[in-house]
């Protein structure tokens, strides 16, 4: 008997048991009884659910497996494609080589003599524009600090006079 | 033909549930004033802790709350076992729920057999 039939059989056994003992202890008033059997039929009946239901995803893998693979001829296909590829290449053909590893040092050294030149070149070019710009900017800004060109005394009374000194220095 | 078979189906459900219905259906028994019930009945324990007739008082402690009426403590038989008696006498609603409740898993440790339950004018 294969395991498949032993299990469908073990499953309907204690389905039909435990199903059969609820509705008997029921008549008996044995409550305790039929309640445990109760839960023996559920338990039995999600195992066989359980079982039913991985067969038919077996099954359902099984074919899409089927349908996924190629056919002999696709197959034979392939394998001339695969046979027929040339060899891949480097895509940097001097670094695959090891002992042409020498090149990066000269190209590194190139490169920072390169930024060097271009930062020094930058560098100067601020040094030449910016400040004398920013110092015009701050001497105008600086203006409203300015003392009055005639003084904080003058012959002449002010409106404003009172604010601008001492009130000793008037005369 | 499918619809015949579902109708089969749904008779026989109607039927079975039916049944089951009469079968378990609980309802007061007549009572008849100066008869008794007398029941015997027997325990068996695995690792209680305690006296069979401590099992058997404390099953029936429990199972007497099914019957009405009046009930003695139980007494060792002279055959063996226990007796208790009802009064008055238990119908056959009663009769169930008592042999079910003795017979059943209601206590731990502790399981019932009833041997006869004997109704007398």
């Amino acid at each position: 008997m294969s395991t498949r039939a032993l299990r469908t059989l073990l499953g309907g056994v204690t389905l039909a048991a435990s199903g059969a003992y609820t509705f008997i202890y029921l008549y008996r008033w044995e409550w305790n009884r039929a309640l445990m059997s109760a839960a023996i039929f559920v338990a039995a009946e999600v195992a066989v659910m359980g079982s039913l239901l991985a067969q038919r995803l077996k099954v359902v893998t099984e074919r899409l497996d089927k349908m996924e693979s190629p056919t002999p001829a696709q197959t034979v296909r392939l394998e001339r494609i695969r046979s027929s590829a040339p060899p891949p290449r480097p895509t940097f053909a001097w670094l695959a080589r090891p002992e042409q590893m020498n090149v990066f040092v000269p190209v590194l050294m190139g490169a920072g003599v390169l930024l060097s030149g271009i930062a020094w070149v930058v560098e100067r070019l601020a040094r030449a524009t910016v400040t004398p710009v920013a110092e015009r900017g701050l001497a105008a800004q600086l203006d409203g600090l300015a003392l009055p060109a005639h003084g904080f005394a003058t012959a002449e009374r002010a409106p404003l006079d009172l604010l601008r000194g001492p009130v000793a220095s008037r005369p | 033909m499918k619809l015949v078979g579902l109708l089969v189906m749904l008779a026989l459900a109607v039927v079975g549930v039916d049944a089951l219905a009469d079968l378990t259906q609980n309802r007061p028994d007549a009572v008849v004033d100066g008869t008794t019930t007398v029941v015997a009945f027997d325990v068996g324990t695995r690792d209680y802790n305690g006296t069979d007739i401590e099992a058997a008082n404390a099953l029936w402690a429990v199972c007497a709350a099914t019957v009405s009426g009046t009930t003695t403590a139980p007494q060792e038989a002279a055959a063996g076992g226990f007796e208790v008696t009802i009064s008055p006498a238990i119908g056959n609603n009663g009769h169930k729920r008592l042999v079910g409740c003795l017979e059943d898993g209601t206590l731990d440790r502790v399981q019932g057999h009833v041997a006869s339950v004997t109704s007398m004018d």
